[in-house]
């Protein structure tokens, strides 16, 4: 026939340490147990890690800019919302969760202002359509995405329950900005 | 494998913004009002330590959201340091069911039944908006809210929640087993006379 034969080596008879099933089990184990016992270490003097986990109540992964978590509103220095409630929010939400009734502030400059901003936040799908629908960056996505509950009526966020000082969101009002190409803050309000 | 290189930056929990919490304490008083008078000693309190820190989940998974159980439930964001480790594929066996991705009409009598079959103590948790509330489906084929068939313990919105948010959901949930105390006349109760919660403000 022709092609090459190779001839391999089978070893079939089991040596004395092989038949004594123990010793193999240790050695099995043994790698096992090295992983273990470095990642137990890389715990608990938190240097060298080598393992994959994030201990997630004390440690949280640090997620980039575009990250969309919980869709809030921008708090000015005097406490109130920047948004007019023209309602492009309420009419780019995919699931119909925002909920504007506007009212009108007389001879302000800006005359509009929301006089109730429901989310329900059980619909929400955090698809970031609102804040890229929103004329006037006064509704973003935050990064909190930590809203489990113990009833539906928790998650039906109300005006108040949705603001958010600008400064703590300046990361992502900054990230938009480059994102949409804007030259300029919008216009501040005089009220 | 060095952490850096699996792309991660780990933040210590005391960098952690505050300014959103301010909803916690709404949860925490829906806790606190309780219900039934109870009778407190050592044996619930142990008796709940044991339950909350090794749950049997039953994965009641239909959709995309079963992608995001399977991250949960993978090396990055361990369920199993929560005790939540095994699932039990059949309900007579699990503790824990987690209702993960959208009910339809037609599997509602189906996820009635499933959870009819689980054994006592059993929790039930709506993972992701379609279970909530039904999320971007308003519409006649999708249950709106798995709470209208059957009762929910736990709500973890998102679309997909964030393996983050499914972890704060079972703290949350093992928080609440620990509170639980047999009524004071010690009888269970039977699954008609649960309440199904009531869902004060209809919305769209």
């Amino acid at each position: 026939m022709p092609g090459n034969v190779i001839t391999v080596k089978r070893h079939e008879k089991l040596g004395l340490l092989e038949r004594l099933y123990l010793p193999m089990i240790v050695q099995g184990l043994f790698v096992t147990s090295l992983h273990f016992f470095r990642n137990l270490r890389g715990f608990v003097t938190g240097h060298n890690r080598t393992d994959f986990v994030v201990q997630y109540p004390e440690e949280i992964v640090d997620h980039p800019d575009a990250f969309r978590g919980m869709p809030v509103l921008v708090q000015l220095d005097n406490g109130q919302p920047r948004c007019v409630a023209c309602g492009l929010c309420e009419f780019a939400c995919p699931t119909d969760c925002i909920s504007i009734v506007p009212g009108e502030i007389e001879g302000a400059r800006i005359e509009r202002y929301p006089e109730a901003f429901d989310i329900d936040m059980s619909r929400c799908m955090f698809c970031g359509l609102c804040e890229e629908a929103c004329p006037e960056e006064a509704i973003v996505m935050s990064r909190e995405v930590e809203l489990a509950a113990y009833d539906r009526g928790s998650l039906h966020f109300e005006k108040e329950q949705l603001l958010v000082p600008e400064n703590l969101l300046k990361r992502r009002l900054d990230f938009l900005r480059g994102e949409y190409d804007r030259e300029h803050e919008p216009a501040e309000r005089a009220d | 494998m060095e952490p850096s290189q699996t792309g991660v930056t780990r933040i210590a929990a005391s960098e952690r913004g505050k300014a959103l919490r301010s909803r916690e304490p709404r949860a925490l008083e829906f806790l606190r009002q309780g219900g039934d008078s109870f009778l407190t000693s050592k044996v619930d309190a142990v008796l709940n330590w044991s339950r909350k820190y090794s749950m049997f989940l039953y994965p009641f998974v239909t959709a995309c959201c079963g992608m995001e159980f399977m991250s949960v439930a993978g090396p990055r964001y361990d369920l199993d340091r929560f005790g939540c480790a095994l699932p039990r594929f059949s309900p007579r066996q699990s503790d824990l069911m987690m209702v993960v991705g959208t009910i339809t009409h037609r599997q509602g009598p189906i996820l009635r039944k499933v959870y009819e079959q689980m054994a006592e103590p059993k929790w039930v948790m709506a993972f992701g908006a379609c279970t909530c509330s039904g999320g971007p489906y308003n519409n006649y084929a999708t249950v709106q809210g798995i709470d209208t068939i059957i009762p929910v313990d736990i709500y973890i919105p998102g679309c997909p929640p964030r393996p983050e948010a499914v972890l704060d959901g079972v703290m949350k949930l093992q928080a609440r087993v620990q509170a639980e105390r047999v009524p004071a006349d010690g009888r269970h109760k039977e699954i008609s006379e649960l309440e199904m919660p009531v869902i004060e403000k209809p919305v769209a």
